[in-house]
């Protein structure tokens, strides 16, 4: 049995609001082994955001982390400083975000955004940068790189976009992909090719993903294992297929029922 | 009041349809072109066409609701608002129960808008954030202009109540509510004025798969409740699967395939469709389409059972 | 339990009940209110009219009201002044304990018009002559810089908003028109914006107030500088709006307005005009100094109010030489009052802009 890669033990984070304190996520357990995808479901406001966040240590400081840990690669990410956290992220660590027009500048082409990781990470020559980019770019399926690579971000389609942000985020190798609900802005038809090409980066490039969902058709057809959170709280987490055959609590039965009809 | 998915009469045969429109259908819309100029340089020069809306035909029957699928694109949220004439036609006829309205002027046009009303795609901004929900659905009320304040009072409530929203919330803004509420906002505000047609354009798209069952469930309740029928704008065949009972799929601006709902799940001819098909149950991915050359002689062909493929 | 029902409140019972909670800017409303109510009853509150002067009384330093006297016998009054030259013939006042003058209320003193409309002789306080009450001093012709400054405030006050009023509705429609239909009627609009643009605003007023005929009533030469104003200032507005304008107009909720058959005229004034509002607001407030201290900079130059008649502007011009300033600084109290003035329209302003805001958190200030 290998070491999970990402390991989340007990977090719980809560904000200071004017009625009072909310929690939002309460003894939050996740892991998510080396070259698995784990998918984490759940509805808009029950903190799976917040959870992508926190391991990148992106919160603002308004929210409180009043206990827990998040393990990767055996050190906790709670007790890092800032220049060590700094250099995980990017190189270690990678995000997906749901909307790549927020996500990227709007003012820099996409191809020297994508470069920027690699100049943050690596210290290759300019060429070397330029012919990786366009690696990156055919590994993630998108046609003609030159073109792609002196784009801006608003003038290419939602589906090619989200593809840039993917190579953005492979860019330094990471060994962990978090991706924050990649698809729900996508039609179908580029959500199944999205689909397929995290099927790749698992595969072929061995990086584990964790997938934050609200979509149970997504998590059945791509997920190693799922999580389903409610309100802050895992209220039941195991194999895809387990979950998805004999659902215990109420709630994924409903998540189900939308699915399956 | 129809259910949906009874057995209805059959649509009329291409050859049978007149020039004028046909008083069965509650919609109709003839050989719509919606074309928008490439304008390049400083002259403001006409560089190219997109044909955003190449040539549709559509029926509506009343109580029938129709899915319109494709992806992003391919034309359908232009033409769902040439029907409501937000836009002008480029070429066309367009018929509201047997009346053309293609070319009325927006002036004779109001007393129809009571009849045709849309929900938006985006629920962030399709409500004016300074606005209280009681003057968003106040605002779609302009033609009751018989009525007291007391009895507007009272209809927003009973507004509010049928798409399931608390009636306490009169003086609160967009901003407060979840996506999933301020749809039902804006559902309150299309249903002010006792529509016949609702078009949703991609209305539940951005929202959580729970909350897109719920409020299919609504719509369908509010149907019976209310004497609707809808027009159903989407990317996901899904979604569509459980309101729809005739489909229409669209692509590059043309229908390729209409059928009843069954048909098209069961039975799916286009090329196309069969893709779309398997991207939303199956999540296949398939090969990028190659953009199809449809020549001056493309129309649909019933190849039975009202079941219309492109040829 | 089902709490009572709600009725729907108006858009400004919403936005009053929040600058409610906003104490500065009730503070600062409050002390708008009090200059506008002291401008408006001037004649009432100051002793003198503005036009009265005693030459004896030339530079007298503000007065101190006693309430005791020597020999510890209360009542207010106000001892007399006399004044010797010193080496530089200049005069240095000092306290004449042998004149007293008790302060007096609703006294007799120079006839006005309350309201424009009654005349009267009262004043609210003052003394009997030949005494004098300078309560902030007086000027070099020996007027009472107390009653100069409220009289002052009618214009100084009032021109801002006036022509503000002015220029900003034009400003308004202007751009918002320009801004929604574009094409030709945009492209018209802006041309004109333009041109008026193009004209140095203060040497436009400098000609327009030459070009008038020489004995023009001080009345006429007030209507005339807001009409100069308010014709210079719509056209940056109107720019700034019309750009707003073009952006708003793509919004999906003025969309969702044109599906229920709102009329463009209704859309723009409900949807895209309210808008623009938190820009607006904010040059309005900004704008008004500006034409306080427009007007003062034209009084200065002799082509504003004139003399007898006082604005705060053409009161500071009296203070320009460093002599007045080191040796009289009473002189200098309209200045305060200007800046009172522009630092409460300015949190009004900012409060107002805020609390018509839905998404503004009331808990930050």
């Amino acid at each position: 049995m290998s070491e999970p890669l990402l390991s989340i033990h007990d977090l719980t984070i809560s904000l200071q609001e004017e009625g009072g304190e909310r929690i939002l996520l309460k003894r939050f357990n996740l892991k998510v082994d080396p070259f698995k995808i784990v998918a984490l479901v759940g509805l808009s406001g029950s903190g799976k955001t917040t959870v992508a966040l926190s391991v990148l240590r992106l919160l603002s400081e308004v929210f409180e982390i009043e206990e827990g840990q998040i393990l990767f690669q055996k050190a906790n990410l709670l007790s890092l400083g800032p220049q060590e956290m700094r250099r995980l992220r990017g190189k270690a660590m990678g995000m997906v975000f749901q909307e790549p027009l927020n996500a990227f500048n709007p003012v820099f082409p996409v191809g020297f955004q994508i470069g920027e990781v690699l100049r943050v990470h690596t210290s290759l020559s300019y060429q070397k940068i330029r012919t990786r980019i366009i690696q990156l770019l055919e590994m993630v399926g998108i046609p003609d790189p030159p073109r792609v690579m002196q784009s801006f971000p608003h003038q290419l389609s939602g589906g090619l976009r989200q593809r840039a942000m993917i190579a953005q985020a492979i860019a330094a190798g990471p060994s962990l992909i978090i991706a924050d609900e990649p698809t729900s802005n996508l039609d179908v038809t580029l959500q199944a090719h999205i689909m397929d090409l995290f099927r790749h980066l698992k595969e072929t490039l061995k990086i584990s993903i964790l997938l934050i969902t609200h979509d149970l058709g997504v998590v059945s057809h791509l997920a190693d294992e799922v999580a389903v959170l409610s309100e802050g709280e895992i209220i039941e987490s195991g194999p895809t297929s387990e979950i998805l055959s004999h659902p215990r609590h109420p709630f994924t039965r409903e998540l189900l029922g939308t699915f399956l009809e | 009041m129809r259910g949906v998915g009874e057995k209805l009469p059959d649509p009329p045969h291409p050859e049978e349809r007149s020039d004028e429109g046909s008083p069965l259908m509650l919609l109709e819309i003839k050989n719509i072109k919606k074309y928008f100029p490439i304008q390049r340089g400083f002259f403001h020069k006409r560089q190219g066409l997109v044909k955003a809306v190449d040539g549709v035909d559509l029926q509506i029957a009343a109580g029938e609701n129709l899915g319109l699928v494709g992806e992003s694109g391919c034309g359908k949220t232009t033409l769902g608002r040439i029907i409501l004439r937000l836009l002008a036609p480029t070429a066309g006829e367009i018929f509201f129960e047997g009346r053309e309205i293609t070319r009325l002027p927006q002036r004779a046009m109001r007393p129809l808008r009571k009849d045709l009303q849309m929900v938006f795609q985006d629920p962030f901004s399709s409500l004016d954030p300074r606005f209280s929900v009681a003057r968003i659905i106040q605002e779609a009320m302009t033609f009751d202009l018989g009525k007291t304040r007391q009895q507007k009072l009272d209809r927003i409530r009973h507004l509010l109540s049928a798409v399931r929203l608390p009636a306490n919330i009169l003086n609160r803004f967009p901003h407060e509510f979840s996506g999933g509420e301020r749809q039902r906002i804006a559902l309150a505000r299309a249903l002010a004025m006792n529509p016949k047609l609702l078009i949703l354009d991609e209305a539940v798209s951005s929202l959580d798969v729970l909350i897109q069952a719920q409020l299919v469930d609504l719509l369908l309740e509010l149907q019976k409740k209310l004497a609707l029928t809808y027009l159903f704008i989407s990317h996901n065949l899904r979604v569509v699967k459980k309101i729809a009972s005739r489909i229409a799929v669209m692509y590059q601006g043309k229908i390729v395939e209409w059928a009843s709902a069954q048909e098209i799940f069961a039975q799916p001819l286009h090329p196309y469709t069969k893709m779309l098909l398997a991207a939303a149950m199956e999540y296949k991915a398939v090969k990028p389409f190659p953009l199809m050359d449809f020549s001056e002689h493309s129309h649909l062909v019933d190849r039975g059972h009202d079941h219309w493929v492109m040829s | 339990m089902i709490k009572a029902q709600e009725k729907p409140l108006s858009q400004f019972t919403l936005a009053l009940r929040r600058v409610r909670k906003n104490r500065m800017a009730v503070g600062c409303g409050v002390v708008l209110f009090l200059l506008y109510t002291t401008a408006i009853f001037a004649d009432f509150l100051s002793p003198y009219s503005f036009k009265n002067e005693d030459r004896s009384y030339s530079f007298c330093p503000p007065m101190k009201i006693e309430i005791l006297d020597d020999n510890r016998k209360p009542g207010l009054f106000v001892y007399g002044y006399y004044f010797q030259f010193d080496e530089f013939h200049k005069r240095i006042y000092e306290i004449d304990k042998e004149k007293k003058y008790p302060l007096k209320f609703f006294v007799q003193g120079d006839s006005y018009k309350l309201l424009g409309l009654w005349k009267c002789h009262r004043h609210l306080f003052g003394v009997e002559a030949p005494g004098r009450i300078h309560l902030w001093g007086a000027d070099s012709r020996g007027r009472d810089l107390f009653s100069r400054i409220l009289y002052g405030g009618r214009i100084s006050l009032s021109i801002g908003v006036v022509a503000i009023l002015i220029s900003f509705s034009i400003g308004l429609w202007v751009g918002g028109i320009a801004g929604y239909y574009g094409g030709r009627i945009d492209n018209f609009l802006m041309r004109v914006c333009e041109m008026v643009m193009i004209v140095p605003g203060f040497y436009l007023m400098l000609a327009l107030r030459a070009a008038f005929p020489e004995n023009l009533s001080s009345l006429e030469v007030y209507l005339w500088l807001v009409l100069i104003f308010s014709f210079i200032g719509w056209a940056s507005l109107a720019r700034i709006i019309r750009g707003m304008s073009i952006s708003l107009k793509e919004r999906e909720y003025v969309l969702a307005a044109k599906s229920l058959g709102l009329s463009d005229f209704a859309i723009i004034i409900k949807h895209i005009l309210p808008h623009t509002l938190s820009y607006s607001i904010i040059a309005v407030m900004l704008s008004i100094p500006g034409y306080i201290l427009g007007e003062s900079a034209l009084s200065l130059l002799g082509l504003g109010i004139q003399d007898p008649y006082a604005s705060w502007g053409n009161l500071l011009s009296e203070a320009m030489g460093i002599l007045q300033i080191q040796f009289a600084p009473w002189i200098l109290l309209p200045g305060f009052f200007i800046f009172l003035t522009v630092i409460c329209f300015n949190v009004v302003g900012d409060a107002l802009r805020d609390c018509l805001d839905p998404m503004f958190k009331e808990g930050k200030l």
